[in-house]
């Protein structure tokens, strides 16, 4: 199994993945809406975009989280390139958090 | 220097290296050395002792030579493609075709521009059939020393230890599986230059079915589990197995007690730390190894090993003995244990209150003072949460060494029955749940007290032979809760301290990725989470599991910020290829770990 994980010691805002390269780009507990776009981008053709992450509904409880690790109102599906479908995007009941899941278009239909 | 926690380098001002020293001298600190440099491209010679196994050395000669290649870049020349890098050399065809004729060993192993310079010592300990052995070897590229009469792994290894004109030699036992960059995570630890010898966690080299090779797989005594540590009696690592170990030559002295033929690794790394070396535990550099899986090999090995107990308690007193307690402690389990739990609680209250008096002092509290105050939640946590905590312990000293004695008690003694059911039972299942292993928890309890049977009987055989009780004696200490010294089980952190400066620790950027500067705050602040938090659960996150299951594309996953991701672990165990990004080499590594185990274990 580890021979099927490649471990990438990285700082997200620095990263830049090959776009449209993933079947699946998740990320769970993280936002910044930089690397959301980079990541939608490195989606490939079919693929899923899979993310979850903090509202600002979430600073009451946790004072220290800034305003740009949060998800604003309709985020992060208004801020989906073109070519992309939205799955599911909701919030989880009673934990000020939001997930989202989205298609991009097959290049062939 | 909060920051040394989360891997900022220590100035090198003598004050602060001297505290770091300590830090590390007691267990508190370990070492970053990922990134590190290795000083000088030290040699290294390798010395497998042996004595006919010819497939298991053909094996471990293998993975040496397959080590080599990876080192080396030969997979890039088209060597890897004409699939001798995973020849396995038992298979007896690829032994004979492969290396000798396309002289890869020595290019693997000895040739010029390689990343690290290999030779191989195999000593012959009185082979029955010196001729074959000495075939595989050579085939191999390895030199061969001939001991013509048996003498034992010490004998053996010494004999290897002596012919080595390197700096550090890494001694391996036969039934170990080299993999490539073995010795990666190891010899940064020598740019210490107190560092005397380094061993790498031991693993399964394959995953095992049975219900016992499942146990071993995932409670082998040989594996000194996921966390590093300094190795000495007494602190979470108190030993090292001696089956893989690189030893500077210059502190190894004459090398191993000759006349112990079990136990000689254990005195061994002891009298190393005894004579002022630092002796580390890596478990960032892993040993596939074949472990005995056959019930009656297993748990004869088991008793060897418990004979032992007496020659090293003889050898390094107080070193190995069943139970280290407070006599506060000893004193509430024993009332309890004898039916009068009441007792047993007035006893802890008791050097609880006389501990709080004294941190009361520290604190600058009076005294007495509120049950909110920090000198009671200390004493709180001290003794009255160590008397809970020694459950574990207690039992274990019952099961490995004492049974032969409480079983008769809790025949002849009703009340005792149960209080000793439970105690022996409390460390297996406490262990199963710290484990995890892919075997029930019926079978794995079952397992782990033959296990502890098997050692206890060899414990008291080894008493017998040497004429001592020792190490059936436990050592009770202090007149109070707070008179024990600091150990690592106090401070039970798995904190990390970079004693070098280094940048780029982790590895290699894919996809763009700029090395993480070494003062990041994201990456200190998540590496403190994960370096001091409980083990992970690696639960993939339900969306994970929900995205996985909707129809996709071919082509690998990536997880973002993925920390010790069970969700990478799920992808994985469906066939995608996944990448795994996050800023803490912590997590990664801790995702790294585990995803090897499943391998070794699925």
């Amino acid at each position: 199994m580890d021979g099927l994980i490649t471990l990438v010691h990285a700082d997200l805002s620095a990263w830049s993945p090959e776009p449209c390269s993933y079947a699946l780009v998740l990320c769970t507990g993280f936002w910044l809406a930089g690397v959301f776009a980079a990541a939608a981008g490195a989606v490939a053709d079919g693929g899923l975009l899979a993310w979850e992450a903090f509202t600002a509904g979430a600073r009451r409880a946790r004072p220290g989280l800034q305003p740009e690790w949060c998800l604003a109102p309709g985020e992060p599906a208004s801020l989906l390139p073109p070519g992309f479908g939205v799955l599911d995007q909701s919030d989880l009941p009673g934990r000020d958090q939001r997930l989202l899941l989205a298609r991009r278009a097959s290049a062939i239909q | 220097m909060t920051g040394w926690w989360s891997g900022m380098p220590v100035p090198g001002n003598p004050r602060a290296r001297a505290l770091a020293r300590r830090l590390l001298d007691t267990g508190i600190a370990h070492p970053v050395v990922d990134g590190l440099p290795v000083a000088g491209q030290p040699e290294v010679t390798v010395v497998i002792p042996v004595r006919d196994r010819h497939a298991e050395l053909a094996r471990c000669l293998a993975g040496l030579a397959d080590a080599g290649l990876a080192d080396a870049g030969l997979a890039d020349a088209g060597l890897a493609d004409a699939g001798l890098a995973d020849a396995g050399l038992a298979d007896a065809g690829l032994a004979d075709a492969g290396l000798a004729d396309a002289g890869l060993a020595d290019a693997g192993l000895d040739g010029p521009g390689l990343a690290r310079a290999l030779r191989v010592i195999v000593v012959d300990d009185g082979s029955g059939d010196p001729a074959a052995l000495r075939s595989v070897a050579e085939r191999a590229g390895a030199s061969v020393l001939r001991r013509p009469v048996n003498g034992g792994p010490a004998a053996a290894r010494n004999s290897g230890l002596a012919a080595a004109d390197s700096s550090l030699v890494a001694f391996l036992d036969s039934d170990c599986v080299p993999g490539p960059g073995w010795l990666d995570a190891l010899l940064p630890h020598f740019a210490d230059p107190a560092v005397g010898a380094v061993a790498p966690r031991i693993v399964p080299h394959e995953a095992g079915r049975t219900w016992l090779a499942r146990y071993e797989g995932a409670s082998s005594t040989l594996d000194m589990g996921w966390r590093p540590s300094i190795v000495r009696p007494g602190s979470r690592v108190p030993y090292v197995p001696g089956a893989a170990l690189v030893v500077r030559k210059q502190a190894a002295g004459t090398g191993f007690v000759e006349d112990m033929q079990v136990g000689e690794d254990v005195d061994f790394v002891w009298r190393l730390g005894a004579s002022g070396w630092r002796v580390r535990y890596e478990p960032a550099a892993t040993m596939g190894h074949q472990h005995r899986v056959r019930l009656r090999e297993w748990f004869g090995r088991r008793q060897d090993y418990g004979t032992s107990a007496a020659t090293l308690e003889l050898r390094h007193p107080g070193a190995v003995r069943p139970l280290y307690a407070s006599i506060w402690t000893a004193a509430a389990w024993l009332a309890a244990a004898l039916g009068r739990p009441g007792a047993g609680a007035l006893v802890t209250g008791t050097g609880t209150a006389l501990l709080a008096r004294r941190l009361a002092r520290v604190t600058g509290e009076g005294w007495p003072r509120p049950a909110g105050s920090a000198a009671w939640r200390m004493a709180a946590s001290q003794a009255a949460g160590g008397t809970l905590a020694a459950a574990r312990p207690l039992g274990s000293a019952i099961s490995r060494t004492w049974w032969p004695v409480a079983l008769p008690a809790a025949a002849a003694v009703r009340r005792l029955r149960w209080p000793l059911a439970a105690l022996v039972l409390v460390p297996p299942l406490l262990d199963w749940l710290d484990r995890r292993p892919p075997l029930d928890p019926p079978r794995y309890v079952v397992a782990r007290l033959l296990d502890d049977a098997g050692y206890s009987l060899g414990v008291w055989q080894g008493c017998g032979e040497r004429r001592t009780v020792r190490p059936l004696l436990p050592v009770l200490r202090g007149r109070d809760p707070a008179s024990r010294p600091l150990s690592a089980q106090d401070v039970d952190r798995p904190v990390v301290s970079r004693f070098m400066p280094s940048e780029g620790a982790g590895r290699s950027p894919a996809d763009g990725a700029r090395p993480v500067p070494g003062d990041h705050p994201d990456r200190i602040r998540w590496n403190t989470r994960y370096g001091s938090g409980p083990a992970p659960s690696f639960s993939p996150n339900p969306l994970a599991a929900r995205a996985l299951a909707l129809g996709l594309p071919g082509g690998p996953v990536a997880d973002l910020a993925c920390g010790p991701s069970g969700a990478a672990l799920l992808a994985a165990a469906n066939g995608r290829r996944v990448t795994a990004v996050d800023v803490s080499e912590v997590a990664l590594r801790l995702l790294g770990d585990q995803a090897r185990r499943r391998a070794w274990t699925a």
